[in-house]
């Protein structure tokens, strides 16, 4: 059994404007914004293994070291959430990634979209109205552009709020241009994990 | 004051989203203040039976009035512009910041010009920023926002940037953290969604920064 990497879904503004958002009570609000979160980590704590399985030298220690970051993401959003009264959701088996991955190229397009889809989910605590959970959702969804920048070697306008579209960028000379325009690619089947 | 809420909402800027709900909420405590009760009918000198004033009739009549009020004495008549909403100063606050921010880039490039094409793709972000925060604000009438200076917006030729494209990027790298830590602070003055926006804005302005580090080409 496979899961899509899902998407995330960030709450009121990417509703849009004008829209009042109908939240349930406090406590399930955070704990349904926090499940999000840590639905995207446990995603991205598969996506990780797949994408260092094709990576070397300091891009593999990179995605290593980003791996373990999103482990403890994951403990630490699970831990809120059971404080929270609520079970924390699991990991599933194995995900659906979003495109093949087979290369190098691809697998750093991965990591930058494991981070665009957890900046995302973040954003959705940014919505909640304790102070303590917003900063804390503010301060993952940057941690999360960084990451996302220093694996895409560009930045974005919106991280959470917008994401390119998923793919690799098309080798050549133009590569680090914009996945943009680049047409997402069917789902591939379940990968085996990696690394 | 029955009036109040009202006139704070046709006069006074709003933000878009949330902004619009906590207005209609401030609608319904007005109507109520304008009944002073809700309810029964009451017999007027003459004997005849005044018709029961509903919960319903009472709010239309309260949105009806000021608004006949406005139409005969025209806009003057409803005074001062009103306090503004909190969300609207976090809003206009940002705007500023953006304002400056572009600012900074343009003094730079100014200083600078050989850093046109790393700096350009961030300059633009920024514009992008400007424009999504410009669009959460109505303001009927920008030119008497109260209590602010129009020299808040940081003319370029009012700041000074090194000539050393090392420097510069160093400038506007501290300029990026600042920026986004101010926006971080404002998050919790804000309703959800745009709530969302600064804390998006501020990631951003973060991975500016990263890419103005020393050793990382910007764009």
């Amino acid at each position: 059994m496979s899961a899509s990497i899902p998407p995330a879904v960030a709450g009121p503004a990417a509703r849009g404007a004008g829209q009042a958002a109908r939240r349930p009570a406090a406590p399930a609000a955070a704990a349904s914004a926090l499940q999000a979160a840590l639905a995207a980590e446990h995603a991205a704590v598969y996506g990780y293994g797949v994408a260092g399985a094709h990576l070397s030298g300091a891009r593999q220690k990179a995605a290593a070291r980003d791996w373990e970051i999103h482990q403890a993401a994951r403990d630490t959003l699970s831990a809120m959430i059971t404080a929270l009264g609520a079970r924390p959701v699991a990991a599933a088996p194995a995900y659906r990634l979003p495109f093949p991955v087979h290369g190098s190229r691809a697998a750093v397009m991965l990591a930058a979209f494991l981070e665009d889809r957890v900046a995302t989910a973040y954003l959705g605590v940014v919505a909640l109205s304790e102070a303590r959970l917003r900063l804390f959702g503010a301060r993952s969804l940057e941690s999360a552009a960084l990451r996302a920048a220093g694996w895409r070697g560009r930045t974005l306008a919106f991280p959470g709020l917008e994401a390119p579209a998923p793919g690799p960028v098309p080798s050549g000379p133009g590569a680090s241009q914009p996945a943009r325009a680049a047409p997402a690619p069917a789902p591939s089947g379940p990968a085996t994990p990696g690394a | 004051m029955p009036g109040d809420g009202r006139r704070h909402g046709m006069l006074g800027a709003r933000t878009v989203g949330h902004g619009a709900v906590r207005h209609r909420r401030r609608q319904d405590g007005s109507g109520r203040d304008a009944s002073g009760h809700e309810g029964n009918g009451h017999e007027d000198g003459g004997g005849r039976v005044v018709r029961e004033a509903t919960r319903r009739g009472v709010l239309a009549a309260a949105v009806s009035l000021p608004l006949v009020a406005t139409g005969c004495k025209g806009i003057g008549a409803l005074g001062t512009p009103p306090r503004q909403q909190p969300d609207v100063a976090v809003v206009r606050d940002a705007i500023d910041g953006e304002t400056l921010m572009i600012s900074r880039y343009h003094a730079v490039l100014a200083a600078v010009p050989a850093l046109a094409g790393p700096l350009g793709p961030l300059l633009e972000q920024h514009r992008e920023h400007l424009a999504r925060l410009r669009a959460r604000l109505i303001e009927p009438n920008p030119a008497s926002r109260p209590g602010r200076s129009p020299a808040v917006a940081a003319s370029p030729a009012g700041l000074r940037v090194s000539g050393t494209p090392a420097a510069a990027r160093a400038y506007l790298r501290h300029a990026e953290q600042a920026a986004a830590q101010t926006l971080l602070g404002k998050l919790t003055a804000a309703p959800p969604s745009l709530a969302q926006l600064l804390a998006s804005i501020a990631a951003s302005e973060a991975t500016h920064a990263l890419l103005l580090g020393p050793g990382r080409r910007a764009g």
